[in-house]
């Protein structure tokens, strides 16, 4: 009995003491995972740092001077919609890793607005108190309350006369029927029902969580513009027309002389309120609440400094990924996460007060920049533009500032205010015009003293762009050969040679004759375009981020160091077309042209140039100065830099732009001149997933699926089979 | 650790001297195939990772680990040589961690012979070296938690199938099901399920990453259920 007890006891004693060891070891292990997820950090073993911020986002997030405040606002609103999720969490471990190199100075946050209702509310409190919209809504609100108080008064004249002229009309049938007196009527209770309605629109804007003063001042622009013309209307049929009806009794003149008198301080105080309004620009603040409304279909990131904030776009951060992106590399199938690019462009744009002018240098031709409307004509249906109109925009964007230098009507160069530097963008002089082209020019081309204003500009810079391009030569049509005018300067100042001569194209076998070669591109307006993969990049610091980005250039002509470069001058490549037996640079095109039309293709000449070639180099003296030189003056054109594509996503379309890098490019090139290597875009990260380019379909790729599902299977179950005959023995 | 040592010897070589365990390379390697073929890992142009394979692959493992690891202890029950063992100069924990290691080899053998799969893409192509060793080693890690959850479940009955049941029906839940449970989880829950999810911490590692927070939720749970089979192996002596 007292050995039951005891062994009772024991299984007691025991099974308490393993109880507690497992609640302790449940409590350490509960602990352990929550601290491991609270502190937690990770090391990226991708040979491309894929998973990791780019040295010059740590730089640039090194250098801050301030903090910087990331929320990103991002939901799930269906755990049915794994890319939700996915996005989320790319967003947060990209947010993570700006925290993680922020050094204390950047804080980071995901929000999901479905389940944190109180933090959007956070955020707007929050903005609202910056410095830089603090006040920036008080003139609106003076404004509005002049407006409020016109509203008043301009209802009760409009409500009563329109009531005034339906009593007049039922007493009078001339007036009933003129159809001016009509149409003032309906205009005079028009504008009483609008005022109305604006009066309520702009109370309800200006009592949102975030008053919304400058919609409430479009809106309130609007009805005075529409004031001005039905008052002014009115009164010129009250004093007018109305003369013109003699059946009209006096008891009526008299009515509307009083009106179209009172009518009179309306429409001044109206054109005086229309002309205060127009000075009013839009609120920053407006457009960041509606930016930050649009989370549930656009989530945004928003970036905050102690003064201001910027709202980084869903697109930006998501761009629509090219049709060559390897799939499943990324969180999301059908776009790109350009996440770092875009916070880290949003962060340099609000953190770098300086800025960096920029000139457009041509030699008559149109403008580039901004649109001629001096020879507009408007029967055309068509506005003018002008071919790095969205450029503008985008460098605009980017802290620029731009203008335009025409050599051949201005002899000094243009003075860019705000910027602290200039860098000088360089296009060929438009050839002399040739009204005849069997004739000579009527005019001479450039001058050497027009070309000397140019070198003397950019030798005061120190920082330039060439861009060069294919010169056609003489043929039939045009017996006149052209040259590239900055030739001699670029040899023998920099040492790059530009092989005008010679245009680059892609090639693809002749399906008639597989010898012969025909154009690659079957659209004639891309036989001369020449795009990624065939342009690469070196691992110079302008192209190498670029290394996956989209970009192409068109008529381009091959670049070369020149032979008698001069000393102190150090050239490197930053873009090249690869080195191909399909593409490479024609110097006879009419050769080219009739081999097409004689032998359905052609083949490379022995005076040709076989590839690879330098397209981009960039050029630095010891003593001081950059210049790089593309071969390409057209991909920074709006027509190919901006071009869209179409493309299938889900059951639609989505447009996407098909060279994102050239723009890149152009950007990168300004910053690598300026000395800004940290502010140099990096483009997005697609992943640089290297390709299985030598596994070809056929026979390798069938002996891959076979020795993988057959063979390698196969092998070990033949060695259990031997292990078994084996021990048999 | 010499008792550790021979323990693991000892069933490692009851392991590849018995065809089961090619038997089981060869399943596993079928699997993996099927997955590498069937997600376009092979195809000409296709970008020169295993990353989508590795994606998959816990999905096979959650079947395949438990069968590894549901013999090492059951088998000594049912036998009868628990008791030898029992009164032998091994430790409880020493028992345990062998017959872990044992099998923890066995499947990192098992995963090694996928390298195949990694040489022939060099071949083909450049793969990522260090996002191939990242995976591997998430890969590594994710087979000692279940390895460790297939000895605990061993540890319960003399019944194998039981065993594999034990270990395999969690492991299935937590794979197939973790993620879609942790979106759907609210507030306080939706973290805990996020901590707990296995597809998303083994994701870090096919990314390239290596992540602590994953390394110390693979190995901590690992220890922890080494620790409940030490305690049930050791339950058997005051029971």
């Amino acid at each position: 009995m007292a050995v039951g007890t005891q062994a009772t006891k024991r299984h007691w004693l025991y099974g308490i003491n393993v109880i507690i060891s497992v609640v302790v070891a449940t409590a350490v292990l509960g602990f352990a995972l929550v601290l491991g997820a609270k502190f937690h950090t990770s090391v990226d073993l991708t040979s491309t740092g894929l998973n990791s911020l780019s040295q010059r986002t740590r730089a640039l997030l090194a250098g801050l001077d301030g903090d910087i405040t990331l929320t990103a606002l991002y939901s799930v609103p269906s755990e049915y919609v794994e890319v939700d999720q996915r996005r989320q969490d790319a967003v947060r471990d990209l947010l993570d890793l700006y925290e993680g190199a922020g050094r204390g100075k950047v804080t980071a946050s995901v929000v999901d607005p479905l389940k944190d209702r109180g933090k959007i509310e956070e955020i707007l409190n929050r903005l609202r108190a910056k410095p830089a919209y603090a006040d920036e809504a008080a003139p609106h609100r003076e404004f509005l309350k002049k407006f409020g108080e016109f509203c008043e008064r301009l209802q009760a004249a409009v409500t009563a006369d329109f009531e005034q002229c339906v009593k007049l009309a039922d007493t009078d049938p001339s007036l009933k029927r003129s159809r001016e007196f009509q149409i003032v009527a309906t205009n005079l209770r028009r504008l009483g029902n609008e005022t109305q309605t604006v009066v309520q629109e702009v109370a309800e804007n200006e009592s949102r969580d975030v008053p919304a003063y400058g919609r409430a001042a479009d809106a309130a622009k609007d009805l005075l513009s529409l004031t001005n013309t039905y008052l002014a209307d009115a009164r010129g049929w009250m004093t007018g027309k109305i003369g013109q009806m003699p059946a009209v009794s006096d008891e009526t003149h008299a009515f509307f002389d009083a009106t179209a008198e009172k009518y009179k301080p309306l429409v001044d105080e109206a054109l005086a309120l229309q002309e205060e309004g127009g000075k009013l620009g839009s609120l920053k603040l407006d457009d960041m609440y509606t930016a930050l409304k649009g989370w549930p279909d656009r989530p945004p990131i928003l970036v905050e400094t102690a003064d201001e904030a910027f709202v980084v776009p869903f697109d930006d951060v998501w761009t629509y990924r090219d049709r060559n992106t390897p799939p499943g590399a990324g969180p999301d199938p059908s776009r790109d996460f350009a996440g770092e690019q875009a916070v880290s462009s949003a962060i340099l744009r609000m953190t770098q007060k300086e800025k960096t002018g920029v000139v457009f240098v041509r030699y008559g031709g149109d403008p580039l920049l901004t649109p001629d409307f001096n020879n507009f004509n408007p029967s055309m249906g068509r506005l003018p533009t002008a071919p790095c109109q969205e450029l503008n925009g985008l460098l605009d964007k980017a802290n620029f500032v731009t203008a335009e230098w025409d050599v051949k009507t201005a002899k000094e160069p243009p003075i860019v205010e705000d910027a602290v530097r200039t860098i000088y963008v360089v296009f060929p002089p438009e050839p002399p015009a040739q009204p005849n082209p069997m004739q000579p020019p009527t005019e001479p081309g450039m001058s050497e003293a027009d070309k000397q204003l140019v070198y003397d500009a950019v030798a005061k810079s120190g920082m330039a762009i060439f861009m060069a391009r294919w010169q056609p030569p003489a043929s039939p049509m045009m017996p006149m050969s052209r040259t590239y005018d900055y030739l001699d300067y670029l040899r023998q100042t920099w040492g790059i040679d530009v092989r005008y001569q010679y245009v680059t194209m892609e090639f693809t076998s002749s399906p008639e004759a597989p010898n012969l070669w025909i154009p690659a591109h079957q659209d004639p307006r891309e036989v001369l375009v020449v795009s990624t993969p065939t342009i690469e990049f070196t691992d110079h610091p302008i192209g190498a981020p670029l290394a996956s980005s989209q970009v192409a250039m068109v008529l381009v002509t091959p670049l070369a160091e020149f032979a008698d470069a001069p000393e102190g001058v150090s050239i490197a490549t930053i873009a090249k077309v690869r080195e191909s037996e399909r593409v490479w640079a024609f110097e006879d095109v009419q050769r080219f042209e009739r081999d097409l039309r004689e032998k359905s293709g052609t083949t490379p000449d022995t005076d040709d140039i076989r590839s690879p070639y330098p397209v981009a180099m960039a050029a630095e003296k010891a003593e001081g100065g950059k210049l790089v030189v593309f071969g390409s003056d057209r991909f920074i054109s709006d027509d190919l830099a901006q071009q869209a594509g179409l493309m299938v996503v889900g059951g639609g379309f989505a447009t996407y732009q098909r060279y994102p890098g050239n723009t890149d490019l152009f950007i990168n090139t300004l910053h690598w001149l300026t000395g800004d290597a940290d502010r140099i875009a990096v483009g997005p990260r697609k992943g640089g997933v290297p390709m299985l380019d030598k596994l070809k379909p056929g026979a390798a790729e069938t002996f891959c699926k076979v020795f993988i599902i057959g063979v390698w299977p196969a092998v070990a179950l033949l060695a259990g089979g031997a292990v078994w005959l084996f021990r048999r023995r | 650790m010499r008792n550790t040592t021979a323990i693991m010897n000892r069933e490692l070589l009851s392991l590849f001297c018995s065809p089961v365990a090619y038997i089981v390379i060869a399943g596993f390697l079928l699997v993996t195939g099927v997955l590498a073929v069937f997600t376009g890992s092979f195809k000409p142009g296709a970008p020169a990772t295993l990353r989508m394979v590795f994606e998959f692959t816990p999905y096979a493992l959650a079947f395949i680990v438990p069968a590894i690891a549901m013999r090492t202890i059951s088998e000594e029950y049912r036998s009868g040589t628990i008791e030898a063992l029992m009164t032998a100069p091994v430790s409880d924990a020493q028992l345990v961690l062998g017959k872990f290691l044992a099998s923890l080899v066995f499947y990192v053998i098992m995963i090694a012979t996928t390298l195949v799969y990694l040489m022939l893409m060099m071949v083909y192509g450049a793969p990522d070296l260090g996002a191939s060793l990242a995976a591997y080693i998430g890969l590594i890690l994710v087979g000692t938690m279940f390895v460790a959850l297939g000895v605990l479940a061993s540890s319960l009955t003399k019944n194998q199938i039981v065993a594999w049941m034990i270990a395999a029906v969690p492991l299935l839940v937590f794979v197939w099901f973790s993620g879609w449970i942790s979106r759907a989880a609210e507030g306080w829950w939706r973290e805990v399920f996020r901590i707990v999810n296995i597809s998303l911490h083994l994701d870090q590692f096919n990314r390239g990453l290596i992540d602590t927070e994953g390394v110390v939720f693979f190995l901590c749970t690992a220890a922890f259920f080494l620790f409940l089979a030490v305690k049930v192996v050791e339950s058997r002596r005051w029971r």
